[in-house]
């Protein structure tokens, strides 16, 4: 588990204490950011990663045609023929702009929902591994009953529930991943809060959610990062399987996973391509994400 | 040239209603198919409409597949050998087979193989026996009277008598069959001999025996001491040329020949059906041999089907359809415009390309289907215009109206609400698609059970529902649109509709049903409560090793005469 470097202790009544640690942090940055760059599944990540952000971006504005555009005539045209790089789906749609338009979903959702995950997983586990005693026999009783459902199917009853809509989906999926941050980051906390500078804040006077909050917080920084990365590649696939079940983002939605649901039964046809170039497109974001994820993890525990 | 030697006889001997007919054809007001079709209705035997046509200088060339009482597509009277099992595929039956509650396609063709009704409705709207040799009408309609086939019998070994059928049609009554409501009362049945059934009606109809027959899936005649709420696999019995020997709802059923049906020996020994939860599991399994024959498929997801050389299809043209309802009562459709914006909107034929590869007729948001010989087709077709659907819009002071389609994932419809939506929006309309499990569909959305009165009074101010295939427009024009209709989720209330209905179902003669039809069509296209974009062809198949195979729209898959070739 990589913790990150615990930082220099500060004495107590220093008044360069908030300078010291600053730029030690800014050096510690810099010397991540440069290893990561020396790292080939990191630009590899990085390039993907940022050619689906210019499609997000981009939009109706570089695809060929709108998520909305029907040829009618032209249903299940395959790729190259009629003027579609891609192929149509079976309403006449162009595959190819669903897939530039559709980044757009994935790139909203995912990270929103990994972000949700992570900051209320923090919060736990900062809870969870500072605190211990009750608060954490009570929290990571609740955690491990979360764990202990499969996330799929939890999604799929709530989303069932509640209804679906972007909202819907992002919050869901981020309460999801909580409890598995939570996890990840109390363990962190509980290495931390033994060492000497948590001590020295402690016979400063700080109180608990100051120590959680400028102390501990910035030397988990490390797992809480590599795991923010993990998350979204998670979110990613996760979202695509909801809506591939039929409770995520609903139709006419070119939601990756959507397009692959509406299509799959038509293979049996020979209409391979509306379901294999979704899947291509969700499969090169979830890898790059998890290239990024290991570049990160590798670098921070150094 | 009319051969008076001929006809005359017939017409002497002929019921009033029954000689309308055949003015009718005389004049040329009716087409040979469409004289047929009638006829049957009107209780005319084929025989006799074989000499009529022959009269009136036709070729009588009726073909009779009254040897069996079944009528459908497909089928035919090819030889075959003796022997062997037949393996359908099927959409796994919706809920458990109570012949009074059920409601899917699925379930009418499983307990069809076992129960019998009293005439069968086949795709070309004939009207051919079944339990029920012959039937005629009185004067003015009011009055059906069914002669009943002799020498039938229940498979459990019990004598079959017309106290059955009376039975039977007081279990409808009581359950509300959305067919008869309205049509029979208690007490309407009676049977004054062993050999004929009366039905006496508080008002006349002139299509009442397409409500008795395979096109009411739920008249199947059941035993008199048949409880309501008894389920079909439970107590296996029936009067048709299957017995049921093994149900299980997951998985299928198998039935072997009814030594005792009143038809004869069936060409084959056994019957199995596999049920499946989607269509192309039942592609590739007709397509790998693994099953014979498939009830119903899709154009889209069983494209290879039409396309097989080794695979015979069944295709259909029928009344099967896709409602659009707008709540009129409240909610923000309550004005006409805003409804005639939204028809203006669709754009029919690109729906038909994009979703049934043309295999549908265009629908006119009224029920008569241009499958109906009574359907008047000179009311103007309406068109994609999405300039008047503005202006529309525009004169009902709205713009920019946000509203939830509801659609059931069902077959094609999803895809039909997206192409909603997407022409509704060049209108002026923000609809958001919610694609729903059948469940909460249509005990939410649809029809919830409360409030009770009136009935769907609680569902959805937009949406889509499916319509299976009908013989006459009854049904639709009866419970979806008359006010307190058992399915009017459009909750459409106009007196002068409901008028119209009621002259329309006692419109007997040819002329008079035509133009009561086109004063529905008319009034429906100017309210437009509902909208009904298409009628789409019903499709099924069956190898070319086997023969005789009979669908109907309406989902039925009859089997008395199959067998392989």
């Amino acid at each position: 588990m990589a913790t990150g470097p615990a930082l220099p202790t500060v004495d107590v009544g220093d008044p360069t204490a908030a300078v010291a640690p600053v730029s030690a942090r800014r050096a510690a940055r810099r010397e991540t950011v440069r290893l990561l760059l020396r790292r080939p599944e990191f630009l590899i990540g990085v390039i993907v990663v940022a050619f689906w952000v210019v499609c997000a971006i981009g939009g109706d504005r570089i695809a060929p045609h709108s998520a909305d555009f029907r040829d009618p005539f032209h249903g299940h045209s395959a790729p190259l023929s009629n003027g579609y790089v891609l192929g149509t789906d079976r309403l006449g749609r162009d595959v190819l702009s669903r897939i530039i338009v559709g980044s757009q979903d994935v790139l909203v959702i995912a990270p929103i929902a990994a972000a949700i995950g992570v900051g209320l997983g923090t919060l736990l586990g900062l809870l969870m591994g500072y605190y211990r005693g009750l608060v954490d026999d009570v929290l990571a009783r609740i955690v491990e009953a979360f764990l202990s459902l499969p996330v799929t199917l939890v999604g799929l009853l709530t989303l069932v529930v509640l209804g679906s809509s972007r909202t819907t989906v992002i919050g869901v999926v981020g309460l999801l991943f909580a409890p598995i941050v939570a996890r990840t980051v109390r363990a962190a906390v509980l290495a931390e809060r033994e060492l000497d500078y948590v001590q020295a804040a402690r016979l400063r006077g700080e109180n608990g959610l100051y120590i959680m909050g400028r102390e501990i917080l910035p030397n988990i920084t490390g797992p809480i990062v590599v795991e923010f990365t993990v998350r979204i590649g998670y979110a990613i696939f996760t979202v695509s399987t909801l809506s591939f079940l039929g409770v995520g983002l609903q139709p006419p939605s070119p939601d990756w996973g959507l397009q692959i649901s509406e299509e799959y039964s038509m293979i049996i046809n020979g209409y391979w391509w509306t379901v294999l170039f979704p899947s291509l497109a969700i499969a090169s974001v979830v890898i790059a994400a998890n290239l990024i994820a290991d570049a990160l993890q590798s670098v921070m525990q150094r | 040239m009319t051969d008076y030697r001929k006809l005359d006889p017939i017409r002497r001997s002929a019921e009033p209603l029954q000689l309308d007919l055949v003015e009718s054809y005389m004049t040329g007001r009716l087409t040979r198919g469409d004289f047929v079709r009638r006829g049957t209705v009107l209780g005319l035997s084929l025989g006799t409409l074989g000499a009529l046509l022959s009269a009136c200088g036709g070729a009588s060339g009726s073909s009779n597949s009254a040897a069996t009482g079944i009528g459908g597509g497909g089928g035919g009277n090819v030889k075959v050998k003796q022997g062997g099992t037949l393996r359908v595929a099927s959409i796994a039956p919706a809920g458990p087979l109570d012949p009074v509650a059920m409601v899917d396609l699925a379930s009418y063709a499983v307990v069809a193989q076992c129960y019998e009704f009293l005439c069968y409705s086949g795709s070309d709207l004939k009207l051919t026996p079944g339990i029920a040799e012959s039937w005629k009408p009185n004067a003015d309609g009011s009055q059906w009277t069914f002669k009943i086939r002799q020498g039938v019998k229940w498979q459990d070994g019990t004598p079959f008598s017309t106290d059955d059928i009376v039975a039977t049609m007081e279990r409808m009554v009581a359950g509300g069959n959305s067919g008869l409501t309205g049509v029979i009362e208690s007490g309407s049945v009676t049977a004054p001999d062993a050999g004929t059934v009366v039905f006496n009606l508080p008002s006349p109809n002139g299509n009442l025996p397409y409500l008795v027959s395979s096109d009411n899936p739920q008249t199947v005649i059941t035993p008199k001491d048949f409880a309501a709420g008894s389920l079909v696999d439970k107590v296996p019995n029936g009067t048709g040329p299957w017995k049921l020997q093994s149900y299980d709802a997951k998985t299928g059923a198998t039935y072997v020949r009814n030594e005792s049906w009143w038809g004869g020996k069936t060409p084959l020994d056994k019957v199995e059906w596999t049920f499946f939860q989607d269509l192309q599991p039942q592609v590739v399994a007709l397509q790998s041999g693994q099953s014979d024959a498939i009830v119903q498929f899709t154009v889209l997801g069983g494209e290879g089907l039409l396309s097989s050389s080794k695979i015979s299809v069944i295709r259909l043209q029928s009344a099967a359809h896709r409602e659009i309802w707008m709540r009129v009562d409240k909610g923000q459709f309550t004005d006409k415009r805003v409804r005639q914006a939204l028809g203006y909107s669709l754009d029919r034929k690109a729906m038909i390309q994009s979703l049934f590869k043309g295999y549908s007729d265009l629908g006119n948001d009224n029920p008569f289907a241009p499958v109906y010989p009574f359907t008047d087709t000179s009311v103007p077709q309406r068109q994609r215009d999405v300039a008047k659907a503005k202006q529309l819009m525009s004169a009902a002071g709205v713009s920019n109206l946000s509203a939830t389609l509801h659609a059931v994932k069902l077959q094609e419809i999803p895809d039909l609400a997206v192409l909603v939506k997407s022409g509704a929006a060049d209108a002026g309309f923000n609809l958001n698609v919610s694609v729903e499990d059948a469940g909460p569909f249509y005990g939410k959305s649809w029809c919830p059970t409360q409030p009770k009165d009136p009935p769907c009074s609680g569902d959805a101010e937009l949406g889509i529902v499916d319509y299976g295939h009908r013989g006459v427009p009854d049904i639709f024009l009866n419970a979806a649109l008359s006010t307190k209709g058992v399915w009017n989720s459009a909750q459409y209330h106009n007196p002068a509709y409901d008028a119209a209905l009621k002259a329309y179902q006692g419109s007997v003669g040819v002329d008079a049903q035509k133009a009561a039809a086109g004063k529905i069509e008319t009034m429906l296209l100017e309210d437009s409560p509902t909208l009904f974009p298409y009628f789409y062809n019903y499709l099924s198949a069956h190898s070319k090793q086997f023969a005789n195979i009979e669908a109907t729209a309406i989902g039925h898959m009859f089997l008395a005469k199959a067998g392989r070739v």
